[in-house]
């Protein structure tokens, strides 16, 4: 094969064997990801560059353990390099664990494609007084095999180097199984698919013995005719896997020089800690405690409780009262990371908006620049940093082999009420920002466990429904004098966690059944999480955030906007005070009559009362501006300058609505759609076309839950009703999914 | 026995896969072959982390039931 100009070269390998180090050292900055057509999984591609050696395009395959079809990520993996054509694959090898990492290995060998064998992780395979025998390995499969380290940038020129040599000239497949008993079956099979004119005769005469589905699928001919050539095809899927083992044992092991310096049955640190971050007692409060700390340097306004215990007096030791940067630093306390950064961003931001503000002169430009695009886009920004820092937390707790662990515990518990264990970890980040826990459904093994988790994760009340939660039930106390804040704001979660457990029970048994996808999963050992990945993580959902604020975000902003600042007749409302003859308003006084049932509509005063429906709607851009419409209205009924609890109280005033109306708002607001950047960030994770099925079901559920609310507040004996229904609904359940799963039985048994 | 009931921090070897055919495949590709000595590092309510090839891999107890193991020979039962 001539020279060319740019090569494509695959890198493959079991998980967590430094494959995306590797990658991140090659192509540094110019990755990107995307996802593989079809499915969630990502796809990362980059190039690497040097003058002296050539340029090549690197696409990051998933980690996997075998080419088997068994998961989407090995899927996809085998079509890349079957249907692709790299010009080379590079097969990255954790040098600690030959044993293990060489199966799949065996497995590559058998595609005609060139390979070279990237020897990972040497350095501590050496600082353990042990070596490889590269030249042995190499001879034994006949690649060339190259030691690297990774995370040290060591050899990785000559790694690229060697694949650029490799590419050059044509391999083909190569199998270890030729070496044993199956041998002439093997070369029968593979001579139907030479005749057949099929690429890669060697994998697919392989896979077709071993009795593979997409084999079975894809060559349905061929399938059959090596069916009837060797017709006792059972038990030759097993006994490849041993000789595929047993090979790596007896051939491979000499490869390995030297003895440990530790004793392998000694425990490691990775054992002695899991004894602690797996155990039984310990385990879960451990992470509890560690998600406690992150929600608390992402969110909170006073760190370490400083002023909550008066440690810098009345005034506090960082206030900058009067100057520019007031309020970037929580007066009296310390503000948290995830504060102290997100003020920073509105501080910019407003300024920018102020100055913005000042070079326009007209009216409506003005309001649509400043107040419309600005300052809808700019309140996502402004959270932008604290939603990067949860995700740069989260990011670290993976990347560290700690959410391995708590996939396992979570899973331990919940498996038996037919939960996935595994799906707890996105939806406790909802209780952050429902936007990084919908990235984190990524790591969920099937579409359908996906789909519910996403569905669900808006009911875990996020930061900015904290302060709705908060302001509302406050106002209810003081105005009717009943229950107290705390007492709302803890049944509110209760109620929402229950809620999202029943949906996910429900979902389950309904439109999203299928069997609980076992858990098996490998516990990796304990790393410190890399800087230089993790900040390219970061980098990459930061700039997808972006992209979403300037495109989904910003278009729906504008309409809000729009609609909150002109009337019917095309005239502009320049000042806020006006909100209630914006078309907005009318709209919301249309659609007020919806909301009678729960408690918001008809019943209440038909002048002031669509301000709780125009919040609802405003609430959809960030779910603090429920609040804030209301402060708006207020200031329009001539409270100027109100909290945000008086701001409720005032509307409560003006719109004689009732405890059950209230509760029924909150209810409402916690569980209909998410603000407008979750929405977008779900319309990207969820499989094709579950959107709209998921924003009908966020309506569903907040409305019928809403309406219940209200009435059982308003009239107690409801409740005699509403709990047969509970309870008749779940016996339905009950029986409904007993039906199926004896019909799933029967469907299968034939 | 099966790895469900297997104590923690025995050694055991692995006899057979039971189960579905897809999760014996996946299991298979992993390590957990008939044949292969493995030591279950923690055992709580039926869910278990093993040590097999090297590494640490960690199974629902559904799927630790489908394992069959045996003691070594040579070790006692109480041991």
């Amino acid at each position: 094969m001539p020279d060319k100009s740019k090569y494509v070269f695959a890198l493959a390998g079991n998980p967590n064997c430094g494959k995306t180090t590797l990658f991140n050292s090659l192509t540094g900055a110019t990755a990107t990801v995307g996802n593989w057509p079809g499915v969630t999984v990502e796809k990362r591609a980059g190039t690497y560059k040097n003058k002296d050696i050539g340029t090549a395009d690197i696409v990051d395959l998933p980690g996997i353990y075998s080419l088997s079809p068994y998961t989407p990520e090995e899927v996809v993996s085998r079509n890349f390099i079957l249907d692709e054509h790299p010009d080379c694959v590079i097969d990255v090898v954790d040098a600690t664990n030959l044993e293990r990492n060489m199966y799949l290995t065996t497995q590559i060998l058998e595609m005609d494609v060139p390979v070279i064998i990237a020897l990972n992780m040497m350095d501590a395979l050496r600082a353990n007084g042990q070596d490889i025998d590269c030249k042995k390995l190499s001879e034994r499969l006949k690649v060339p095999v190259i030691p690297v380290s990774a995370l040290k940038f060591e050899n990785l020129d000559n790694l690229m180097k060697e694949a650029i040599e490799a590419a050059k000239t044509p391999r083909n497949g190569t199998s270890i199984l030729l070496e044993g008993k199956n041998r002439d079956v093997i070369l029968k099979a593979k001579s139907i698919y030479i005749k057949d004119w099929v690429p890669n005769p060697l994998y697919h005469a392989i896979k077709d013995l071993e009795g593979d589905d997409i084999e079975k699928k894809h060559h349905p001919f061929e399938f059959k005719q090596v069916n009837v050539l060797v017709p006792s095809s059972n038990g030759f899927e097993q006994e490849s896997s041993d000789q595929r083992y047993r090979f790596i044992d007896t051939e491979l092991g000499t490869c390995v020089i030297g003895i440990p310096k530790e004793n392998p049955l000694k425990p490691t640190k990775t054992d002695k800690a899991d004894k602690i971050l797996t155990s039984r007692i310990w385990g879960l409060p451990i992470f509890v405690v560690i998600l406690f700390l992150i929600f608390h340097i992402t969110f909170s306004n006073d760190l370490l409780f400083l002023k909550a215990m008066g440690a810098f007096g009345s005034k506090g030791i960082v206030s900058f009262a009067g100057t520019p940067f007031e309020g970037l630093f929580a007066d009296g306390g310390i503000a948290s990371l995830g504060v102290f950064l997100s003020n920073l961003v509105n501080d910019l931001t407003g300024w920018f908006t102020e100055w913005l503000r000042s070079v326009i002169t007209v009216s409506w430009a003005q309001g649509l620049v400043c107040d419309g695009i600005c300052s809808g886009v700019f309140a996502v920004f402004g959270f932008l940093p604290q939603i990067l820092l949860l995700f740069a937390c989260f990011s670290i707790l993976e990347d560290s082999g700690y959410m391995a662990r708590v996939a396992f515990i979570l899973d331990r518990i919940f498996r038996r009420f037919g939960l996935n264990g595994r799906a707890f970890v996105p939806m406790l980040i909802g209780f952050g920002c429902s936007v990084p826990a919908m990235m984190n459904t990524r790591t969920l093994s099937t579409e359908k466990q996906r789909t519910q988790t996403i569905r669900v994760i808006p009911f875990f009340p996020c930061s900015a429904k904290l302060t709705m939660i908060t302001a509302v039930s406050g106002a209810l106390c003081q105005a009717f004098k009943v229950a107290n804040v705390d007492l709302i704001t803890t049944a509110i979660y209760a109620l929402s966690i229950t809620i999202a457990i029943v949906a996910i029970i429900v979902m389950h048994a309904t439109t999203q059944r299928e069997k609980l996808p076992p858990f098996i999963m490998e516990l990796p050992n304990y790393h410190r999480p890399q800087i230089h990945s993790l900040s390219l993580h970061v980098w990459d959902k930061a700039k997808d955030f972006i992209k979403k604020a300037f495109t989904v975000i910003l278009l729906s902003t504008i309409l809000v906007w729009l609609f909150s600042h002109i009337t019917w007749r095309w005239t502009f409302l320049a000042d806020d005070s006006e909100l209630s003859q914006s078309i907005l308003a009318s709209l919301g006084m249309f659609l007020q009559p919806l909301f009678t049932p729960l408690g918001f509509g008809y019943q209440i005063s038909r002048e002031n009362g669509w301000v709780f429906v125009v919040s609802s709607f405003m609430a959809l851009i960030a779910k603090e501006n429920a609040i804030s419409t209301f402060a708006t209205f207020a200031a329009s009924l001539g409270y100027q300058d109100v909290s945000s609890v008086q701001a409720v109280g005032y509307m409560i005033q003006a719109t004689n609505i009732n405890v059950g109306g209230l509760m029924a708002f909150i209810v409402f607001n916690v569980l209909t759609l998410p603000c407008i950047a979750a929405v977008a960030t779900a319309k990207a994770e969820l499989p094709k076309g579950q959107l709209k099925w998921t924003v009908l079901f966020w309506l569903a559920v907040s409305y019928c839950l809403g309406s219940v609310t209200y009435l059982v507040f308003t009239w107690t004996w409801t409740l005699a009703i509403f709990i047969p229904l509970i309870v008749g609904f779940f016996v339905f359940l009950y029986f409904y999914n007993k039906k199926k799963t004896i019909q799933e039985q029967q469907v299968k048994a034939i | 026995m099966t790895l469900y009931q297997a104590p923690e921090g025995s050694n055991v070897t692995i006899v057979k896969v039971n189960g579905e055919e897809h999760n014996r495949r996946h299991l298979e590709c992993l390590g957990i072959t008939s044949g292969e000595k493995v030591q279950v590092v923690d055992s709580h309510m039926g869910a278990v982390i093993i040590k097999v090839k090297g590494y640490r891999l960690a199974l629902d107890h559904d799927t630790a039931k489908d394992i069959e193991v045996e003691r070594p020979i040579g070790v006692t039962a109480n041991a």
